[in-house]
């Protein structure tokens, strides 16, 4: 498991040379297609474009999915037919992915559904 | 949003994206806005362990975090997934959950050391060293 967070690691040492190098005095936006576009050879300025848009909706997404607290069940309306059995399939990866990660307290598990419920 | 966590978020997700393309990590079913989700992730994963460590939460609080990362880590991917269409979301209800397992997979054992009392300090401490080690090179 260390070599795991090593391997990831040597990824990220590389991308913050390349901003202490780079990035500092840009737009950060800027600095991050322009750093795709150096690490990854024969890649067009288009296709770096749309990497970084994306890697940057994701990376959005998730920080308004944090800070407004949203609920699986108001996401899952979008889903239409699937939403619930989706849900279902997604809280059961969540309580096995943290029990995975040792947290197998009911009340934490409790804490989440409760706030779907609450919603 | 913060600045600073902004640019840990590129920086993560940034490294993760070109990882994942080096074929180096990462799982079925990656695409490039799952990707961006796992990288601010991993942001607030190595933050969270990193202040249950210094201190500044308790185990409960830290317990709840890491349930509500993983949340959020959740519904950001079923948005991408939505964007992708309906097809998308039901190919999705029969597939197992790979995104979040991938996206997490580095510190989920380093985690779990430290949630059970860890036994080797080195490994236990990975993850938050890895966090204030980028916060340190990033901002000083």
């Amino acid at each position: 498991m260390t070599t795991e967070v090593n391997g990831i690691g040597n990824f990220i040492k590389e991308f913050i040379e390349d901003y202490e190098q780079m990035g500092k005095d840009k737009e950060p936006e800027l600095w991050l297609k322009e750093a795709i576009a150096r690490k990854i050879p024969g890649i067009t300025e288009e296709e770096a474009e749309k990497i970084k848009n994306e890697l940057l909706k994701g990376i959005n997404r998730y920080r308004e999915a944090r800070e407004k607290k949203t609920t699986l069940s108001s996401v899952l309306k979008n889903a239409g037919q699937y939403a619930k059995d989706l849900y279902k399939k997604v809280m059961k990866e969540i309580e096995e992915l943290l029990k995975r990660t040792g947290i197998d307290d009911q009340s934490v598990i409790d804490k989440i559904k409760e706030e779907e419920e609450n919603e | 949003m913060n600045k600073d966590k902004n640019i840990l978020d590129m920086v993560n997700a940034g490294a993760y994206y070109i990882a994942n393309r080096a074929g180096a990590y990462g799982g079925p079913d990656m695409n490039v806005a799952d990707i961006g989700v796992g990288g601010a992730t991993q942001t607030d994963l190595f933050e969270t362990e990193s202040m249950y460590k210094d201190g500044k939460i308790n185990q409960q609080q830290y317990k709840n975090e890491v349930a509500s990362i993983y949340k959020a880590s959740a519904v950001a991917i079923i948005r991408n997934l939505i964007d992708k269409g309906i097809d998308a979301v039901a190919n999705f209800v029969t597939m197992k959950f790979p995104v979040i397992a991938a996206v997490v997979a580095p510190v989920v054992n380093v985690v779990k050391s430290f949630v059970y009392g860890a036994v080797e300090k080195k490994v236990v401490n990975t993850a938050s060293r890895v966090f204030k080690w980028i916060k340190e090179k990033l901002f000083g």
